[in-house]
């Protein structure tokens, strides 16, 4: 009786930290469900200047209605403007790493020469520098291309990105070279062996890379912010600061939409997330 | 301890996380295309809300007020036509609506009546006469009478003049004596030095001087009667004086020059041998005779002179300020092909029927002209300037206080290039029936709102109709 109670209890404890971790999306669904006057009351004192106090939080929504995600998905065509920006951003830039970060990793794992090695740890270094770093000299780069305030702005830099290079790098580098070696034995060329055996078995590095891309391009700020000016060309993540605080429900149902692509996407690739994020951190 | 590693390293078996991917990647593709569908909604919703606007850009150019006032010709001047009241009218050559000239007859009197009459009148006016001349004879007498009146009157004063004078010369010498008696009596007793009392009793002083007192009561008496006596003379003098007004007489003068009046009128009818001929040419408007019954003082008959005829129009207090006497005027009548060019305008004035409203006068040539045709007046008056900033009267608008109008606004915004209302005050200058000169914030390639298909108001997003 004593150990069943222990077991109870030592359960409760993941489940009470998961509830820390889940209450701001509950927050968030609520304060999409909730009515104008009801969140200017709560948040009122925050937000609003000459109002003294804290806001407050309702769980559950005094008098839920849905008029916030009507007026969102109804009266706010730019909502979809920006939604289908950063839908193409996100596409354009996964599928831009597809076609170089993919070959490239391939080579930095198989080719195994001195120049090679350089080029990689140049890559990395390239990889751990912040974007802030690099935004004053990518400003320059796409200015003198004339790529700026277009949405290539923002593709092409992703495209080259150094990061997925580093995953996929991880899972091609874990191919044991007798399987390589076997495969040209038996008469395989260069691409085929790329084809039938880097990619099969690299599947789950090719997989988290684009979903932690997309995880991450999705949510992209700084770089439209610095590189877009035009506002029809804003992604969504810039739609939100763009929200005032007079209609904060469509803030918050427009936070949900937000997350939704990326709860699925994160449903479809949580296994390969997690190996990715284990095969990044694996030694050779 | 187990149970939280079991927990930590929990996973789901194979095949339900196969399941989840697939469903996973359902469930985004359909979150696509709902998406999808939510934005042409939303782009359809959004088009329908926003109003559709015409622009145009100000012109350059002068106000042309155009004035367009509905009217008809009238008469310069009506005219009436008496008949000698009193006389029975025995045939009528005219009716109502016809065309006379000058001259014509318009109608016939029996003048047996009338020469009646003016025996009757002479004889009332000899009776009058002769009240006259009896009153002057009246008046006469009673001069003469007053003037005997007077005279005596004045011998009255003197003769009291006289009497009262001698009354008081009288009463005067009393008086006199009496004091001499007194200070006769007094001196002796002074002066008798072996004075005895019994030789002067007092009771002979005290006769003495009430003798005096008395004697000195009737002087003042009598001055006192003189003074009343002399003004009720005087008082008879003036009633005598007064003058003598003829009034009977005055106003049998004037009963006499008023049938010597009459009477001249009645000579006049007799002499017109009992026919009424038109004064001018024109047209009979009214007929208030009738045939058999006697004319009464009013107008047997009415003309409408048509040697001059009006225009006559009006137009509103608004419209006047741009009417002005000497304008010309392009007149169309119905009936007539070409229109009537460059006349003047003669006069203009309130209305008398309509407040608020102005008469206006445009004199027209008589001929052969209808009255009573109705037609239009048109007027064109410039604004004599040339305003930089003109825009259709559709773009002006008004709040209540401040006239203003919507310009065009392009604004950024996630919708790409959007056009937005943007409010610019402006001041009115001059206005005709469709557009208004303003000044004010305003640039030649501003472009106007000038008509919308929902109301418009300051900063509305806005789409445009046209491309200019």
């Amino acid at each position: 009786m004593r150990l069943r109670i222990r077991q109870n209890l030592l359960t409760c404890i993941p489940l009470l930290l998961s509830m820390a971790v889940w209450l701001p999306l509950a927050f968030l669904v609520s304060g999409s469900l909730s009515g104008k006057q009801e969140i200017s009351e709560l948040l009122g004192p925050s937000l609003i200047s000459g109002k003294e106090g804290y806001a407050d939080w309702n769980l559950f929504p005094q008098y839920p209605t849905l008029r916030s995600y009507v007026e969102l998905l109804l009266d706010s065509p730019e909502f979809f403007v920006m939604f289908w920006n950063s839908l193409w951003l996100t596409a354009g830039s996964l599928v831009g790493q597809l076609l170089v970060a993919l070959p490239a990793a391939w080579w930095f794992a198989r080719a195994g020469t001195r120049f090679g090695r350089w080029l990689f740890t140049a890559y990395i270094i390239l990889m751990i520098m912040p974007f802030q770093v690099t935004m004053v000299s990518n400003y320059f780069a796409l200015n003198t291309a004339g790529l700026l305030d277009t949405h290539w702005s923002i593709v092409l830099p992703m495209t080259f990105s150094t990061f997925p290079v580093y995953i996929m790098y991880r899972f091609f580098k874990a191919i044991p070279q007798s399987m390589i070696e076997a495969a040209q034995i038996d008469g395989a060329s260069n691409f085929q062996i790329f084809f039938h055996i880097g990619l099969p078995l690299g599947k789950a590095g090719i997989a988290s890379a684009m979903v932690l891309g997309f995880l991450e391009y999705w949510n992209l700020i700084e770089q439209p912010m610095t590189f877009l000016k035009t506002k029809s060309r804003w992604p969504l993540s810039l739609f939100l600061p763009e929200v005032s605080a007079a209609n904060l429900g469509i803030l918050f149902a427009a936070s949900v939409i937000i997350l939704f692509p990326s709860i699925l996407v994160f449903l479809f690739g949580q296994e390969y997330l997690e190996k990715g994020l284990a095969g990044s951190g694996v030694k050779e | 301890m187990d149970q939280l590693k079991k927990a930590w390293n929990f996973s789901l078996p194979a095949e339900a996380k196969a399941s989840l991917k697939v469903k996973a990647i359902k469930a985004f593709v359909w979150f696509l295309a709902l998406m999808l569908c939510f934005t042409l909604i939303s782009r359809a919703m959004d088009s329908l809300t926003i109003p559709l606007v015409q622009t145009k850009t100000p012109t350059r150019s002068t106000i042309i007020h155009q004035i367009i006032a509905d009217g008809v010709l009238k008469t310069a001047k009506e005219t009436s036509v008496l008949a000698p009241s009193g006389a029975m009218v025995t045939s009528i050559e005219v009716n109502a609506g016809d065309m006379v000239q000058a001259g014509d007859l318009l109608l016939t009197y029996d003048t047996k009546e009338i020469k009646f009459k003016i025996s009757q009148e002479q004889l009332e006016l000899a009776v009058l006469q002769r009240e006259l001349a009896g009153i002057n004879q009246r008046t006469v007498q009673k001069e003469e009478e007053n003037t005997l009146s007077l005279e005596r009157a004045e011998q009255d004063y003197a003769l009291t003049e006289d009497q009262t004078e001698l009354a008081i010369r009288n009463a005067g010498e009393k008086m006199r004596q009496a004091r001499q008696n007194l200070q006769k009596y007094d001196g002796v007793r002074n002066r008798d030095y072996d004075y005895k009392d019994e030789e002067y009793t007092e009771s002979e002083y005290n006769a003495l001087r009430a003798a005096y007192r008395e004697s000195v009561i009737d002087y003042d008496k009598a001055v006192a009667e003189r003074d009343v006596a002399l003004i009720h003379a005087q008082r008879a003098i003036d009633d005598a004086n007064t003058d003598m007004i003829n009034e009977d007489g005055d106003l049998k003068n004037l009963q006499i020059k008023l049938k010597q009046l009459e009477l001249s009128r009645l000579y006049e009818a007799v002499a017109s041998n009992g026919e009424v001929y038109a004064p001018c040419d024109g047209m009979i408007t009214r007929v208030e005779a009738g045939i058999g019954s006697y004319t009464a003082s009013e107008a047997a008959i009415f003309i409408n002179g048509t040697d001059s005829v009006h225009f006559v129009a009006q137009v509103s207090l608004e419209q006047k300020k741009y009417v002005n006497q000497g304008n010309l005027a392009t007149i169309e009548l119905v009936g007539e092909k070409q229109a009537r060019e460059s006349l003047p305008i003669t006069s203009i004035t309130p209305s008398k029927e309509n407040a608020g409203f102005y008469t206006f006068i445009v004199e027209l040539p008589s001929d052969s002209l209808v009255l009573g045709t109705s037609g239009t007046a048109q007027l064109k008056q410039s604004s004599g300037q040339t305003y930089e900033t003109c825009v259709p009267l559709s773009a002006l608008r008004n709040d209540g206080a401040n006239d203003y109008v919507l310009t065009v606004r392009e604004t950024q915004t996630a919708m790409g290039t959007e056009y937005v209302a943007c409010r610019v005050d402006v001041v009115l200058l001059e206005r005709n029936e469709s557009y208004a000169a303003i000044a004010g914030g305003l640039t030649g390639s501003s472009r106007i709102i000038t008509q919308a298909n929902k109301a418009v108001s300051d900063g509305d997003r806005i789409r445009l109709a046209e491309r200019e």
